[in-house]
């Protein structure tokens, strides 16, 4: 008989203590697999992101590149979709972080979308309708590391970290300012000559990568860049909190 | 009792209409009829016009027999469904442009309006094919068809997961000769590889209905596949603005002006667009939202 009113007493207490760490202000219970399926996630999105700006630089640059190199680039898009998903499974942490990671993770998916086309325009680069595919694939990434930029932020609020929450901020306006803003100017320069020099969109898309200055392409990707040590940055602080976790339930003080 | 418990809608008298008229442009271009008419502009229009009535009769018989359907009670999912159908068949469409598969003619010169057709025509694939399959199951047709249960290990459900990325993604990567050949595999590749994830994921599944011996609802979409492929094919042939196939098999033997062969791929088709579908939205709700 006791059994059963402990039983019915647990979920009324772990709401207690919910709504009183609510109502102190302190960040909310996240349980031990959120912070494990936080840290895999933010792993996967750093090597996955990593690995397909690489291997879509090369893939536009070099128009002979074997399979094999080729295959990174799926590799990449497939390990960021499996970690955003990873993060989508978090659900500790509030509305803003969901309704967030939950954009991220449709953005994800239409990477993995584009990402074909990424294959069969190598097939055939001549065709325009594939060319305009793969510009929605890097208008789709950009678009994926501001919205993930978003996510942190909610994120950083929950851990109590404003520090990376700003950063978070910052680097997400950069992703719009420095990647967005440009990416759209040289898509519409390119369709604009095209139309103009009624040539095709291909032979304009070469002679703007042949023109690329490397000085303006580092400085481009620099809020990418950053975007990738903010995910290094929020594995490391979900991994310092999953350690100290560890070390309070072996009743070891934290530092 | 007749089975009809509910009012014709309005709108499905409306899509009849339209239907007929159409039927007789398509008619008229084809004779000798009124020859001061261009039927040719009006025809250049067929196959969305044609689909689009159809649509509209169709779900209005359903309503008839069931009381509710797609366009009076789930308008949302027509919605999604449209955008599903543009998104999907794109896919198809890049595929076209590495396998020759088929080719469209007579498109409009102007981009902006070849843009538009080729929305309004893709977005009706997935309501007409998803539609028949609805009417086929208010008639309860095969209904009573039972098969052996099968039972999934782990195992399978992965080696399905890996011929389907071997089917969808090796094609294009072989010799420009041999592509035109493997349209089979595009078509039975993303059913292997994305039902599993249904499986897994408790959503509607065409594997899980095999593990209860049930299946209906793989043969009712296997129907609809060949209903609506029969009225692509019958809709398309006199349109002025149509596609042409010219995959590389069975060129001699054709139902209007699709090669016989051609047609087996509606069947998988129809289950493809059911697992795709189910797949996406596996990511928003776990709630059935095509209620098939």
């Amino acid at each position: 008989m006791s059994d059963t009113i402990d039983a019915a007493a647990q979920p009324t207490a772990r709401l207690d203590t919910l709504a009183t760490r609510e109502a102190a202000g302190r960040p909310p219970y996240i349980p031990v697999l959120d912070y494990v399926r936080l840290a895999q996630g933010f792993y996967f999105v750093f090597w996955g992101l990593l690995v397909t700006v690489l291997m879509e630089a090369q893939l536009l640059f070099l128009s002979e590149l074997p399979l094999f190199a080729e295959l990174f680039l799926g590799l990449g898009v497939l390990a960021t979709v499996v970690g955003t998903w990873r993060l989508y499974q978090v659900h500790s942490l509030g509305d803003a972080w969901h309704s967030r990671i939950r954009a991220t993770l449709a953005l994800a998916g239409l990477m993995g979308y584009f990402c074909l086309f990424v294959y069969l325009w190598r097939r055939v680069p001549e065709s325009t309708y594939l060319l305009v595919n793969v510009i929605a694939f890097g208008a789709s990434g950009i678009l994926y590391i501001t919205a993930f930029d978003r996510a942190v932020a909610a994120l950083a609020a929950n851990l109590g970290r404003k520090d990376m929450a700003l950063e978070s901020r910052v680097f997400g306006t950069g992703n719009l300012g420095l990647l967005l803003l440009p990416f759209a100017g040289v898509i519409g320069y390119i369709a604009a000559s095209a139309m103009v020099q009624k040539s095709d969109l291909l032979s304009e898309l070469r002679f703007v990568l042949s023109r690329a200055n490397l000085l303006v392409i580092i400085v481009l990707l620099l809020p990418f860049s950053l975007t990738l040590s903010l995910a290094w940055s929020c594995k490391d602080a979900v991994l310092r909190r999953l350690s100290n976790l560890d070390q309070a339930d072996r009743g070891v003080d934290s530092p | 009792m007749n089975g009809y418990r509910h009012r014709f809608p309005r709108y499905g008298t409306i899509g009849l209409i339209v239907l007929l008229l159409m039927e007789t442009a398509i008619f008229c271009s084809q004779t000798e009829a009124f020859p001061e008419v261009s039927w040719w502009q009006i025809t250049t229009v067929a196959t969305p016009v044609c689909w689009w009535a159809y649509i509209l009769i169709i779900d209005a018989w359903i309503y008839r027999r069931k009381g509710t359907s797609l366009l009076t009670a789930r308008r949302e999912s027509l919605v999604i469904q449209c955008i599903l159908s543009i998104v999907f068949w794109s896919l198809f469409e890049a595929y076209n442009r590495v396998m020759p598969g088929w080719r469209y003619i007579h498109l409009p010169q102007d981009l902006s309006a070849r843009l538009l057709g080729y929305a309004i025509a893709f977005a009706t694939i997935m309501p007409g094919i998803f539609l028949t399959c609805e009417f086929l199951e208010s008639y309860d047709c095969f209904e009573r068809v039972r098969m052996p249960q099968v039972r999934w290990s782990q195992g399978a459900l992965v080696g399905s997961v890996v011929i389907g990325a071997i089917f969808v993604l090796v094609p294009p990567f072989m010799p420009t000769s041999v592509r035109g050949y493997l349209w089979a595999f595009v078509w039975t590749g993303w059913f292997f590889l994305l039902e599993p994830f249904n499986y897994w994921r408790g959503m509607p599944s065409i594997y899980r209905d095999w593990q209860h011996g049930d299946p209906s609802r793989m043969l009712q979409l296997f129907a609809a596949g060949v209903v609506c492929g029969l009225l692509w094919e019958f809709w398309n042939m006199w349109a002025y603005t149509k596609w042409v196939y010219v995959f590389p098999l069975g060129q001699n033997v054709k139902y209007f002006q699709m090669p016989l062969v051609g047609f087996l791929g509606f069947l998988p088709f129809a289950l493809e667009y059911f697992t795709m579908f189910h797949f996406v939205a596996s990511f928003f709700t776990r709630d059935d939202k095509l209620g098939l």
